[in-house]
């Protein structure tokens, strides 16, 4: 399997779906992993790393398509899901979007609505990967701050000024002169701006002041 | 002292008495006593003293032949205890009423009883001589009445006897004098009129009074006729009787003559004849009323004398044939003309078949057309009754029914039935919507997706035509699937004519239960099914077998909603029984049945489901009982309701 094609799993009961559905994605050169139910998706879904989405249907005997989107999201990253239904009723389709969900499908569904929420979902995780690894990278510059370097990273996200930093931590201004050069340098930013930035993408909290 | 001339003519004298007494016609006897007897003693001591000392001085030759004796002149002498023995009671009354008299007694009967045995009644005198109060002796005649006495006796016993006859007579009978007395009137008339004769003796004219108002003028008419005419004439009128009960008089008169011509009046009998009016009214209602029945009924009743070809229509036969009785003479071959053309052949075969064939039952439909054109249906019923002779068919009776109605309003409640069938049927499809959009979605989203692959695939380079063709497989057979769901929808909701046919059940139940599948999963509930291959085909509507099986999965999966039950489900089973059926069973996990339910369920409109019509089950148990089957309910020992829905074996 090529792990930088983008994946698409189907989970659907009925085996003609889940065939069609297969063969229409394999043929938009998608890769395809297909599963009968909810607990065979769980069991056998293997992992990749280039983008993918949950293509799941709502009715299924044992685990839904719901139950199964509640399981996932236990987990720290849910895969971007379509859903599709034989018969879809409105409640059902709110607690679905309401949850995350790119887009509930009604089967018969049309190409275009469909390949657009594929696409849309493949985005999203795409986006979401690329944030994953950015925050991955931002997070490692940042583990190589001292702990006094990375006190003053909060401050100076808070947008204060040397000298009320120096005053709040009792130190002289130049130190935090100092500490604050090196995390510049550390975390390779030229400007407060762009440290907030980068700060807001690895969470680091502003300190409270 | 007396004279010689005197003597002589005491002489003359003597013997004149003596020849008078002696030719005298009447009996003449004299009796004396030996010793005067005390007329102041008692009765019974004079009694005593004359069957001692009386004894007779003389009697004439009419009185010994009256006592059995042959001359007076042999009777002198004689003792009174000979000729009068004490021993015989009258004789002893005979005289004491003669002492009481003392001895003086005239114009008085006796019966005297002689040694002979002879009784006699005579009408006698007696004369006592008494002297000092002292009785000596008595003359006595007597004429003897005994002939005359039984000739009397005979009259009265006759009299008797007719009076007998008429009082007792049964009848009123009655005797009118010329001047319109009434000489007699039997007493029967107070059993019948309630009057006494008396009554009527009295005022003749009380019978005329009796009679009911509008019967005034027969009896009017009738008096007329019976003066001037000789034979007995008979009428009949109601009287009211003196209780106000109203009676039926049959009165027959005729005028009474005497040897000589002369006209003696009317004699008259008056019969009670109530009872027999009234069977008659009652045969007469009875009549009117089987009319009346037939007429209501358009039944009508035939006699077929077989051998002379009669044939006895009633009224409503003509009625139903739409002829008139007047005009139309009914035998077989009329009745073969009314009968439809096209059944004629039916119906003469069915009639042979009946007469050579004493245990063929004669009951057939057949159409008949009468001479304005129209058709009706009939119902005849009949019987052949054989000469245990012969053994030939010698009469054939029996029914004729219009049906025509019946018929319509057959044809009519089968259309309601199966369109109220067809009602539950789209009912339970509304119910079903969801579901079936799903199941007839799947197939169509996959030739959707199928369809588009194939597209892109065309398009590629190189095409991979191998992959589009296995794409459009798919699609056809995606297709089938959908249309053989959308074409039973159709059938278990359009209008269709029942089909009796062979049919696999289990193949039946799995057509059910593809409709319900998703019905089922919305509920998050699952049918399991449990059935037993290789059962033979049963008889039946696949349609109507498809509805029962519905209703009966449908209403388990409603017992388990909205219930808290830690497994709920429903198993769909078939089973080959014993006893030449095959039984599919529905049973669910739910609360079960109520046991005074348990057969209620079944009735019309009992219902606990909401928006539910009620009739379900009642149609399910009507379509199994049409099919030969049964379906019934019990409760699960283990908790829940199970449904038993049992068919007959085709063939």
């Amino acid at each position: 399997m090529d792990n930088s094609l983008p994946n698409i799993f189907v989970v659907d009961d009925d085996p003609s779906v889940r065939k069609g559905l297969g063969r229409l994605l394999r043929s938009m050169g998608y890769q395809v992993q297909t599963f009968g139910s909810a607990e065979e998706f769980l069991q056998n879904a293997t992992d990749c790393h280039g983008p993918a989405c949950l293509v799941l249907d709502v009715k299924m005997p044992g685990l839904d398509g719901l139950d199964l989107q509640k399981q996932l999201e236990q987990r720290d990253y849910v895969m971007p899901i379509v859903f599709i239904t034989g018969h879809g009723d409105i409640p059902t389709s709110v607690k679905a979007m309401k949850k995350g969900a790119i887009d509930f499908l009604t089967k018969p569904f049309d190409e275009e609505d469909f390949v657009r929420a594929v696409r849309e979902a493949l985005d999203k995780d795409m986006t979401h990967r690329r944030a994953m690894n950015e925050r991955k990278s931002i997070l490692g510059r940042v583990r190589s701050l001292t702990p006094r370097e990375y006190e003053i990273l909060t401050y100076v996200i808070t947008g204060m000024l040397n000298k009320q930093i120096a005053y709040d931590l009792n130190i002289s201004e130049k130190t935090v002169k100092v500490h604050r050069g090196r995390v510049m340098e550390k975390l390779a930013v030229d400007s407060v701006a762009e440290l907030v930035r980068l700060a807001e993408k690895a969470g680091i909290a502003p300190a409270a002041v | 002292m007396v004279n010689k001339k005197e003597k002589s003519d005491l002489q003359r004298n003597a013997e004149r008495i003596q020849s008078l007494i002696e030719n005298s016609a009447v009996a003449i006897y004299c009796f004396e006593v030996e010793q005067p007897i005390d007329i102041g003693l008692p009765i019974n001591d004079q009694l005593d003293l004359i069957y001692r000392h009386a004894s007779i001085a003389e009697a004439n030759d009419t009185y010994a032949k009256i006592a059995g004796f042959g001359r007076g002149a042999d009777m002198k002498g004689l003792y009174l205890s000979k000729i009068m023995p004490r021993e015989l009671p009258e004789n002893v009354t005979q005289l004491k009423r003669l002492i009481r008299a003392n001895y003086n007694l005239t114009h008085v009967e006796s019966i005297e009883v002689y040694p002979t045995g002879t009784e006699r009644i005579l009408l006698n005198d007696v004369v006592g001589i008494i002297k000092d109060g002292c009785f000596f002796r008595a003359w006595r005649t007597g004429v003897d009445i005994t002939e005359i006495r039984a000739t009397e006796q005979k009259l009265k016993a006759a009299e008797q006897r007719y009076r007998m006859m008429a009082d007792f007579t049964y009848d009123w009978e009655y005797w009118e004098s010329p001047k319109g007395e009434m000489l007699y009137v039997s007493p029967s008339c107070e059993r019948i009129s309630g009057y006494p004769p008396e009554a009527f003796e009295k005022h003749p004219d009380l019978i005329h009074e009796i009679i009911l108002s509008e019967d005034k003028r027969v009896w009017a008419a009738h008096t007329h006729q019976a003066t001037s005419k000789p034979a007995p004439l008979i009428i009949a009128f109601r009287i009211r009787t003196r209780e106000g009960e109203v009676r039926w008089i049959e009165h027959a008169c005729q005028p009474v003559h005497d040897a000589k011509g002369t006209f003696l009046g009317f004699r008259a009998s008056n019969r009670d004849i109530t009872s027999r009016k009234v069977a008659e009214e009652e045969l007469q209602r009875k009549d009117e009323m089987l009319e009346d029945a037939q007429r209501i009924a358009r039944l009508g009743s035939w006699d077929w004398d077989i051998l002379t070809n009669k044939l006895k229509w009633s009224d409503e036969v003509y009625r139903i044939f739409g002829l008139s009785s007047h005009t139309f003479g009914a035998t077989y071959e009329t009745f073969l003309q009314c009968v439809h053309p096209e059944d004629r052949e039916d119906v003469k075969a069915a009639v042979n078949r009946s007469l050579d064939d004493p245990s063929a039952v004669y009951n057939i439909v057949h159409r008949i057309k009468r001479p304005d054109g129209s058709e009706r249906i009939v119902r005849e019923r009949a019987q052949v009754i054989f000469d245990d002779n012969t053994g030939k068919a010698s009469r054939m009776i029996g029914t004729v029914q219009d049906i025509t109605d019946i018929r319509e309003m057959e044809t009519e409640a089968e259309r309601l039935r199966s369109e109220l069938s067809r009602m539950d049927r789209v009912n339970m499809m509304g119910v079903l919507t969801a579901g079936i959009a799903h199941e007839i979605n799947q197939p169509l989203a996959a030739i959707l997706s199928n369809a588009q692959a194939s597209l892109r695939l065309m398009n590629r380079d190189p095409q991979e035509l191998e992959e589009v063709k296995e794409a459009l497989r798919d699609i056809i057979s995606d297709d089938k699937r959908a249309g053989e769901m959308v074409h039973s929808i159709r059938n278990i909701v359009g209008k269709y004519d029942l089909k009796l046919q062979e049919i696999d059940l289990n193949e039946t139940a799995r057509e059910v239960l593809l409709l319900v599948k998703s019905e089922a999963l919305n509920s998050n509930l699952v049918i399991y099914e449990d059935l037993q291959p290789d059962i033979p085909p049963v008889n039946g509507d696949r349609i109507q077998i498809q509805q029962v099986i519905l209703n009966l999965v449908m209403n388990a999966l409603e017992a388990l909603k909205g219930h808290h039950i830690s497994t709920p489900e429903v198993i769909v089973s078939t089973r080959f029984g014993d006893n030449k059926e095959v039984l599919l069973s529905v049973s669910d996990s739910g609360p079960g049945i109520k046991p005074d339910q348990l057969n209620t369920i079944f009735d019309s409109f009992e219902t606990t489901k909401k928006g539910g019509l009620g009739i379900g089950l009642s149609i399910c148990r009507s379509i199994a009982q049409r099919l030969g089957g049964r379906l019934w309910a019990e409760n699960r020992p283990e908790g829940g309701a199970i449904f038993f829905f049992s068919l007959r074996l085709s063939g």
